[in-house]
């Protein structure tokens, strides 16, 4: 499995889709604090800083951008393996289909992190340009560390859509914007059930997210019904992971070929 | 065990109603290059694309190194070394990064794995261009690279001359005759022309429409090819007579006014001609004419023959 993993990250050099990913969560402050902006006079927050924002930019993040940028990722590794024509070069190793399918959600789990990680400087970044008040390293460190988790739990729900529109040739693009629109559902769940169990509201209560300031919950989301949602997704992963199989057509090109004059386009 | 490192066994292979294997039975035989002939479309890929489990066939069954192919594929699969189709590799990498990751895979941890093989292609070790920049010639000598970077004992390529300049053409045939008779390596190559078969393998099976029509080795073929004599003659009736009445020779048809074809290969040619030209017949050619595998191609398959 580590050589799996290694390779999956050499795999990634160069890798220009990275960059849907460093786009996206640098726009997420932007947008966040320009909505803001954009709001009459009388309806902008008297007190927004750098608290405020770093809350818009989790729910930013989970609601939108990730789930958009892991999908179209995490697909397109598992996608570029036919479109390259490699997977008979792995298969024949032999290197295990759901290794290698497992070892790709570790890399785009770990990517999400690092999104996290980057997200909370772009966001510190856009905070101080603005000239945004209330930063302290309580702040970042607190603030800092749930946009992290949050990155996280978001990416482990974006998993089972990495590995459904990864493995349907040329379909990680639509996979991730049917995520986007999964994830921009949180917005009308404000009590009940799905509140607390719809896979990405479950992300943001596990991160700690405080969905009734942010998202005008009607009532308190229950830790336990998150905890469910998420043990659901993981089940459905798993279950995702162990029932693939190769498509026969692995190291088949003529597909390709066709795609290709369709004027299809390739990230490299 | 078996005497064949590769052996199948009625193996067939449909896509809905189209067979595009057909009740295959081939047998190839340890430190022998064995050349799977046949058209485009004939089904020489799906026929590899099996033995390495990449594709599961119909029916029928894959032996290698005398063990069945499933259930075996992690003790048998680190064994072969194979190139399919086109070459696959990441085109954002370097043709030695690339080399790298599938190395790591198969736990080859030194870099004289790469460079070895980088080597024997003519390619160079930590070049910065990327496949992506790579002419087809270079991708098909990286993917050859990735077929013998970890010194298989078997080898399964397809068409691995496809996309080579004549100068790279001979260089990998030499190269794949020299793996066979330096390191007794057993190399299964398919292609779909003909003189490169003709020149490589030690044993040769026809596969058309996905059936294998002949299965032999290159000597057996050869012996098998008609060889004959033809005489251009002011007349070939005459001529025939003589041969017939003088030497006893039967096995003979006069082709037109002046060209007669002896198949009995007995034939003293010189005593022919004298007598010929003893009877005062004027003998203007002589040859002896052998049939090549494109003639033998072109009979068992029943068409045109091919490249």
């Amino acid at each position: 499995m580590w050589s799996i993993l290694k390779g999956e990250w050499r795999k990634l050099r160069r890798c220009q889709i990275l960059l849907v990913g460093i786009v996206a969560l640098a726009l997420c402050p932007v947008v966040q604090y320009g909505s803001q902006l954009i709001l009459n006079p009388e309806m902008r927050d008297p007190n927004y800083n750098f608290v405020t924002l770093f809350s818009n930019v989790v729910w930013g993040n989970t609601q939108m951008f990730l789930p958009l940028s892991l999908v179209m990722i995490g697909g397109w590794l598992i996608d570029r393996e036919n479109t390259n024509d490699t997977m008979k070069n792995l298969l024949t190793v032999p290197v295990s289909y759901p290794k290698l399918l497992g070892g790709k959600l570790i890399v785009t789990m770990s990517l999400s992190l690092l999104f996290g990680i980057y997200s909370v400087a772009v966001t510190v970044l856009a905070g101080w340009l603005v000239g945004l008040g209330g930063f302290s390293s309580t702040v970042l460190l607190q603030q800092g560390t749930q946009v992290i988790a949050a990155a996280f739990t978001t990416g482990l729900v974006c998993m089972p859509m990495i590995l459904i529109f990864g493995q349907i040739r040329g379909a990680y693009l639509g996979g991730s914007l049917l995520t986007f629109f999964l994830g921009y559902c949180i917005l009308f769940f404000k009590g009940g059930f799905l509140l607390s169990a719809y896979p990405f509201s479950a992300a943001l209560i596990l991160a700690g997210f405080d969905m009734q300031e942010y998202n005008g919950a009607t009532q308190a989301p229950s830790v336990l019904l998150a905890l469910a949602g998420m043990a659901a997704v993981l089940v459905l992963t798993m279950a995702i992971l162990l029932l693939s199989h190769p498509s026969q057509k692995a190291g088949n090109s003529k597909r390709k070929k066709v795609k290709k004059g369709r004027g299809r386009r390739r990230a490299r | 065990m078996s005497d064949y490192v590769i052996e199948t066994r009625g193996l067939t292979k449909q896509y809905g109603a189209q067979t595009s294997v057909s009740d295959l039975s081939i047998h190839v035989r340890q430190g022998r290059i064995y050349g799977l002939l046949g058209r485009n479309g004939a089904g020489k890929t799906t026929t590899m694309r099996m033995l390495l489990g990449l594709t599961d066939p119909s029916s029928g069954t894959v032996s290698l190194f005398g063990k069945p192919l499933r259930g075996n594929e992690k003790k048998i699969l680190p064994r072969i070394g194979s190139l399919i189709e086109s070459p696959g590799f990441y085109p954002n990498l370097t043709g030695t990064e690339n080399l790298r990751i599938f190395a790591d895979l198969r736990g080859l941890k030194s870099p004289k794995y790469i460079k070895s093989a980088l080597e024997v292609v003519n390619l160079p070790y930590r070049d910065k261009k990327l496949f992506s920049q790579y002419s087809l010639g270079m991708k098909q000598r990286l993917a050859i690279a990735l077929a013998i970077m970890h010194n298989p004992e078997l080898l399964i390529l397809d068409e691995p001359i496809n996309g080579l300049d004549p100068i790279g053409i001979a260089e990998v045939r030499d190269f794949i005759r020299e793996l066979c008779d330096a390191t007794g390596k057993t190399i299964l190559i398919s292609s779909h022309i003909l003189s490169e078969i003709a020149l490589l393998a030690d044993d040769v099976g026809i596969i058309d429409h996905g059936v294998l029509v002949e299965e032999e080795s290159l000597e057996e073929l050869e012996a098998k090819n008609g060889k004959y004599f033809r005489f251009t003659v002011s007349n070939a009736a005459a001529a025939g007579r003589l041969l017939y009445e003088r030497l006893g020779i039967h096995d003979m048809t006069v082709d037109s006014a002046n060209e007669l074809t002896v198949r009995d290969l007995h034939l003293d040619t010189a005593q022919a001609i004298s007598l010929f030209v003893g009877a005062g017949l004027t003998v203007s050619d002589a040859h002896l004419y052998e049939d090549t595998l494109e003639d033998y191609f072109k009979k068992v398959t029943g068409g045109e023959g091919i490249a």
